[in-house]
């Protein structure tokens, strides 16, 4: 008994411990996509497709099914739904948007020159 | 960012445990196979007793990491075995070890309310003079009446010792006025005597040696003389509790034991049963007004009188998943499968109390048709588990035990004469367990803790495979988060587990 590390007696404690043990994060690393891929795949990005992004969302349906059987009811499907949607929107804009930067003509020479942005999008 | 990140984690987990722990008291069910049709069941729905619980939790992880491995097939039987190992191991290992945990902590209750810590603390001046105590204050179990030398008997007694303090108890009750020399150790023996006409002992300890009797000592030599817990009369209670085995009322005409229990005995031991359940309702540090844990509701009740009435009918029931299982176990059936526990040697006492376990499971099955028959088992094993902190707690409460804190009375309350002039301390199980409210609440909810750690040590493995199984089934990049995590986590938690484990297993 005394080696754990809390008080097993106390139902709070061992509540705490079990949802500890039990939540894992498996959402999608968001990091920033790394420099090198950016320079070298940027001008190829396709651009953001609502139309596809739906596609692989309602392709993993399935997935948030299963949370059904999950030991904790903690959300069940449609918030397992909802981590999906938002995992491929957030997949989308990191791999397939494209940012095209344009510039507007000087009006004073040598002076700073706006860059616009625009953002691609595919249909 | 980190410091958002930490803070989203936590509310994270706030709200996961809340979910679970609000569930938990409102008797929702948190698993959708679980299934509940006992009444009995319906008055613990507020409780923090989580035995429950944790058997569940071992069945839909059992369950879930064995289909999560393909291995669909197996989930239907994978229960049992898993419980079943779980109550032999502690049954053939760990009981003397649960039982020494729970004497430590009495020690420690002794030390801290009688200051044995003082140096050359002599016992109390009734106790060396001779202190009276009525025989329903010690034999609150009411097993003064059985005859140790009968298979049932022995159950109450402990097991086979016709020198134990109990034995010894009855024989003095048997021939009042005879005086019967119980050694404790270093040179202390404790005179005990009997009058039929105040239906009292009388205690008298001298030191054999010379001079007057260390209290410590005495304390000490109580406490180690106690009769070891055996796996046999944890089955045999077990039985009692849920079948009424010994408390039926045996036809005298037909059956030579005729030490039957009364309803009077029936009814002050499941008063006892109910009190040490409530206290496993709340946690220690839970404040509870006093009366709550002997203040019974008019549910409480009516379960209870039904239950009075069943076992002293000789029948019972517990509910598994298939529903409420209805069967009765006879005497002999169960002390012919205690006699298979006697004969067996320390080697094979694992595999035979297994056997018997299992023998009594089909027993407990017999109404069942064969497709339930495995489910009936597997609740039969479950409530075995449920009842372990009730179950122990009882057998804790030897005579021996109860003279030790009667004595411990004594020196707190600093009113001895009071025992002795006051028709000698408390008339019922119920009133000894008000008087020492404090200390039985710890101790049952030691045998929890116990019986608990044991659960969790299997939920944690079966977590830990369930994650595994599921890091094999996504993209390896996304794997090679989860074994971080897992390696950093998760293993290191297990392996604490693994390591209680083994030092359990050392001790034993």
């Amino acid at each position: 008994m005394g080696l754990l590390d809390f008080d097993i007696k106390n139902s709070d404690a061992l509540l705490n411990v079990l949802v500890a043990l039990m939540s894992v994060n498996i959402n999608t690393n968001t990091n920033k996509v790394p420099m090198p891929i950016i320079l070298r795949n940027g001008p190829s990005k396709p651009g953001l497709s609502a139309k596809e992004i739906a596609t692989d969302i309602i392709s993993r349906q399935t997935e948030a099914l299963e949370q059904q059987d999950n030991i904790l009811e903690a959300g069940g499907i449609s918030e397992a739904m909802e981590i999906i949607r938002v995992e491929e929107i957030i997949k989308a804009i990191q791999t397939k948007m494209r940012v095209d930067v344009g510039t507007l003509p000087s009006v004073n020479a040598g002076g700073p020159i706006p860059p616009i942005q625009g953002y691609g999008q595919a249909y | 960012m980190a410091d958002n990140q930490q803070k989203k984690e936590t509310v994270v987990q706030e709200v996961a445990k809340k979910k679970l722990f609000t569930r938990i008291i409102a008797g929702e069910n948190i698993f959708k196979k679980k299934k509940k049709t006992s009444s009995e069941d319906s008055v613990k729905d507020k409780s923090k007793n989580l035995i429950d619980f944790m058997l569940t939790m071992v069945e839909v992880l059992k369950g879930k990491s064995d289909s999560a491995k393909g291995k669909i097939g197996d989930v239907k039987d994978s229960l049992p075995p898993i419980v079943l190992t779980l109550l032999v191991n502690i049954l053939a290992r760990l009981l003397p070890v649960m039982q020494q945990t729970v004497l430590d902590l009495l020690m420690k209750y002794l030390k801290d309310n009688c200051a044995l810590d003082t140096v050359n603390l002599s016992i109390p001046t009734q106790l060396a003079s001779g202190l009276q105590i009525s025989s329903r204050s010690l034999d609150i179990f009411r097993v003064l009446k059985e005859d140790y030398n009968s298979k049932s008997g022995q159950v109450f007694f402990g097991g086979n010792n016709t020198n134990s303090f109990t034995a010894l108890l009855r024989n003095a009750a048997l021939n009042p006025g005879t005086p019967y020399n119980y050694p404790i150790g270093n040179n202390i023996v404790t005179t005990i005597l009997y009058t039929a006409t105040t239906d009292k002992f009388k205690f008298t300890t001298t030191n054999s040696g010379g001079g007057d009797v260390n209290l410590k000592d005495f304390f000490k030599g109580m406490l180690q003389k106690v009769m070891p817990f055996t796996p046999s009369v944890f089955i045999a209670l077990a039985c009692d509790k849920i079948y009424g085995t010994l408390s039926k009322k045996i036809d005298t005409t037909l059956d030579s034991l005729t030490q039957a229990r009364t309803a009077d005995d029936i009814a002050n031991d499941e008063y006892i049963n109910t009190i040490i359940e409530n206290y496993l309702e709340y946690d220690l540090d839970d404040i509870v007004e006093t009366d709550t844990f002997y203040t019974f509701t008019d549910e409480q009740k009516g379960i209870i009188e039904s239950k009075i009435n069943s076992r002293f009918d000789g029948e019972g029931s517990f509910v598994a998943s298939c529903g409420e299982v209805e069967a009765s176990i006879q005497v002999d059936q169960l002390t012919n499968q205690l006699d298979l526990l006697s004969g067996a040697t320390k080697s094979s006492e694992s595999k035979v109390i297994g056997q018997v376990l299992n023998n009594l499971g089909d027993l407990a099955t017999t109404n069942l048709n064969n497709d339930d028959k495995d489910t009936g088992k597997k609740g039969f094993f479950s409530q075995l588990i449920k009842l372990f902190p009730v179950i122990t707690t009882k057998m804790f409460l030897s005579t021996d035990i109860v003279f030790t804190m009667e004595v411990a009375k004594v020196i707190k309350n600093q009113a001895s004469s009071q025992v002795s002039a006051s028709g000698a301390g408390v008339k019922s199980g119920k009133e000894f367990f008000q008087k020492n409210s404090q200390i039985m609440r710890e101790i049952s909810k030691e045998f929890y803790g116990l019986i608990m750690t044991e659960l969790f040590i299997i939920v944690k493995d079966e977590i830990k495979k369930l994650i595994v199984a599921q890091v094999k089934a996504i993209i390896a990049e996304k794997a090679k988060n989860y074994l971080r995590i897992i390696l950093s986590g998760v293993e290191a938690k297990l392996n604490k587990a693994i390591a209680l484990k083994k030092a359990i297993e050392k001790t034993t």
